[in-house]
């Protein structure tokens, strides 16, 4: 699940049929909203969130494929359901004074958010987020950002493994400590890639598209999800 | 081989952040289209020196570098990294750190228009990917490469400016015995085409024959080796040897790990109706080329992963020690994963005594910090530590023997061979398994787990470490 998970948070060629600000404000106006529409409470946000899940669904399935979505979303998915039926159980037992309704709006929150955050990956490539970052004057936070999307997938390894040593070696006793070698782990691959930063040169800057005609439909898109708050 | 200097080092000195001197007053000259394998023991300098050599020692690493380092005649000391990396170029013992792109293709053409400009890029990329083989992965993540697919396709980049020295730190980590042979035919072809190639390894038992010269990396400096001697006096100690060491016998009967008829996969069948055995004090190294399952295999057995159908039966208490073995290490020393490991056990401090005198017995320093162990005394420590304390019925080793010199392959071949526990190690090199004495040979192949013989003689394995010793002036 977690080798799936990386391949789906890989940036992917398909997605340059938008412009780069088109990738940019639809994730960030469904992420903005989704945490404003939590915040207001308004009943309408359920609506909100099946839709984003269905619009941002099908964009990743575009890029990835179905078969690969849903596979990718597994892990993301488990750990929803796990929440929810955490939640349901304390409803029943009556250890919170939540709805069955908020608990199951935040699941589907919870979902729609982390659907839009991988179609954030999946839009921006390494060299589009150092273009975006170094313009706005951060060339450093720049250079982190791109060591840490380009090492996300062997880090989800790591982690994947320091998982099941620190679990079986401990007998499932002292569970976080696995933080600790893959902050290690996670130090000495950032040396690593600084050094091959330095050797083959950071990522070309790229030239920021602005405007596609394609960008309508994921305007209108966005747009007409986002009005079902006003609902 | 031309009489031309291509890389000249004098007197060169490194240390990290003002301690103790690693290189000191080194000095090595290689001519043009000459192939040097400099072999040395761990934490002998290899990997600083290599870091000299790409330029980003100071840079990086916080390396005080002093002497003088010149490539093709032209001082190269405080070089810019990008600059450098257009004569003479490293490929690091990890492949998967050289992309900068996730897709193979992309990361290529990146690096070629940073050298050539958009107008050449293609042509310079479509040639690398042809000449090195590897049209096929140009499409691929680099992430998913196996480690001889990665190692190809570093290799590859690192051509794209057509640097005249190419240098390789440690370029059998993680490569089978398939990744192995593809390296060397690499290696014919860079010879080829008349570049300068400098290899830094320790598994040099195949390759030793390739190269133009042999030399030592030993207390700071390089000395060119007289390897024909040395092969004679490593040839007349193998001879007389008792090469092959036992598993332990003890308690042979009960079973701990139960296997029938495995099947898993991820989409596609990687396993499939995999059964296996395996009784307390035996021991099982599991032979596959990398992609063949033997990690799978492994993830099933603890429960990680959960087989499509068939069943595991594991009885008792196990221990996993993986590939990336400082994920085993949580603790800021030896002495506190002892504790630790005790604590887990409800164990008093007359568990932690115990797996302190077995550290110390074998050399390990309790206080010693884990990350600074070698990659041999890390594998040796978690198996010391295992069995001392948690005391398991059952350990799972995932390729121990890789990033491991010779010495130390033996080293924990007998430290195995000693060890109560159940054992089952994969492993995707034949090389050493002759010296598994009564361990099983199993193959892992198409999915599925056959009975298998040593290919090698125990003997050979004995002679590469005997002429190791020589070479690293290590004694008996």
């Amino acid at each position: 699940m977690i080798k799936d998970l990386a391949e789906l948070l890989v940036t992917k060629p398909r997605a340059r049929c938008f412009s780069l600000a088109a990738r940019i404000i639809a994730p960030v106006v469904l992420i903005t909203a989704s945490i404003l529409a939590a915040a207001v409470k308004k009943e309408s946000s359920t609506v909100f969130y099946a839709f984003t899940i269905v619009f941002t669904s099908s964009l990743l399935a575009y890029n990835s494929g179905f078969a690969k979505l849903v596979k990718g979303v597994q892990l993301i998915l488990l750990f929803i359901l796990l929440g929810l039926l955490i939640n349901m159980l304390a409803l029943a037992t009556g250890l919170t004074p939540l709805s069955i309704e908020r608990v199951l709006t935040g699941a589907l929150r919870l979902s729609a958010i982390a659907l839009t955050a991988i179609l954030l990956f999946q839009w921006i490539s390494v060299e589009e987020w150092i273009s975006l970052f170094s313009s706005a004057g951060a060339e450093g936070f720049a250079r982190i950002l791109a060591l840490s999307i380009i090492q996300l997938p062997l880090s989800l390894r790591a982690f994947s493994e320091a998982l099941l040593s620190v679990r079986i070696k401990y007998g499932g006793k002292y569970f976080t400590r696995m933080l600790s070698p893959l902050l290690l782990h996670a130090i000495n691959t950032a040396r690593s890639v600084s050094e091959t930063l330095l050797i083959y040169g950071p990522p070309a800057p790229v030239k920021a598209e602005a405007w596609r005609w394609r960008d309508i439909v994921l305007y209108a898109g966005v747009s007409a999800i986002t009005l079902t708050l006003l609902v | 081989m031309s009489s031309e200097i291509a890389v000249q080092l004098e007197d060169l000195w490194a240390r990290y952040g003002g301690g103790e001197w690693i290189l000191k007053g080194l000095s090595l000259s290689v001519s043009k289209g000459e192939s040097v394998l400099i072999v040395g023991a761990t934490g002998s300098g290899k990997t600083t020196l290599a870091r000299i050599l790409n330029g980003t020692a100071g840079p990086i690493y916080g390396v005080e570098v002093k002497g003088s380092y010149k490539v093709n005649g032209v001082e190269a000391l405080g070089l810019d990294p990008f600059i450098l990396g257009l004569k003479i170029h490293v490929v690091s013992q990890n492949p998967y750190i050289h992309f900068l792109n996730f897709i193979l293709e992309h990361d290529y053409r990146d690096y070629a228009r940073k050298v050539y400009g958009d107008r050449f890029e293609k042509q310079v990329v479509e040639k690398t990917l042809t000449q090195f083989n590897i049209r096929e992965l140009r499409h691929h993540y680099f992430f998913n490469l196996s480690g001889g697919q990665a190692r190809r396709a570093a290799t590859g980049k690192a051509l794209i400016p057509n640097p005249e020295i190419l240098v390789f730190d440690e370029p059998f980590m993680w490569l089978d015995d398939k990744g192995v042979n593809e390296f060397l035919d690499m290696l014919n072809l860079l010879r080829k085409l008349g570049k300068t190639i400098i290899v830094f390894e320790h598994r040099f038992n195949k390759v030793i024959r390739f190269f133009d010269r042999v030399c030592v990396l030993r207390n700071g400096k390089i000395e060119e080796a007289d390897v024909p001697a040395l092969i004679k006096i490593a040839a007349a100690k193998t001879l007389g040897s008792n090469p092959v060491y036992q598993s332990n016998q003890e308690g042979h009967g009960e079973v701990v790990l139960r296997m029938e008829n495995v099947t898993f996969g991820y989409g596609e069948p990687v396993l499939s109706n995999v059964s296996l055995e395996l009784k307390r004090g035996e021991g099982v190294a599991i032979i596959g080329l990398n992609g063949s399952g033997k990690t799978t295999l492994l993830k099933l057995i603890t429960g990680y992963l959960k087989p499509w159908r068939g069943r595991i039966i594991v009885r008792g208490r196990l221990i996993y020690i993986p590939q990336l073995i400082h994920m085993f290490y949580t603790e800021g020393s030896l002495m506190e994963e002892a504790v630790k490991l005790c604590g887990s056990v409800d164990g008093g401090e007359a568990c932690v005594d115990r797996a302190l005198r077995a550290l110390v017995k074998e050399g390990l320093n309790p206080d010693k910090p884990p990350s600074q162990l070698s990659h041999g005394q890390m594998v040796k420590a978690a198996i010391l530590l295992a069995s001392t304390t948690v005391k398991p019925d059952l350990i799972l080793l995932d390729e121990p023997f890789s990033g491991l010199t010779y010495i130390d392959r033996l080293n924990l071949i007998k430290l195995l061979s000693e060890t109560p526990s159940a054992k089952l190690l994969t492993t995707s090199s034949w090389e050493f398994t002759g010296l598994l004495g009564n361990w099983r040979l199993m193959m892992l192949e198409n999915g599925g787990l056959k009975q298998a013989e040593p290919l090698e003689k125990p003997l050979n394995a004995v002679f590469s470490v005997e002429l190791a010793k020589l070479l690293m002036g290590v004694e008996d």
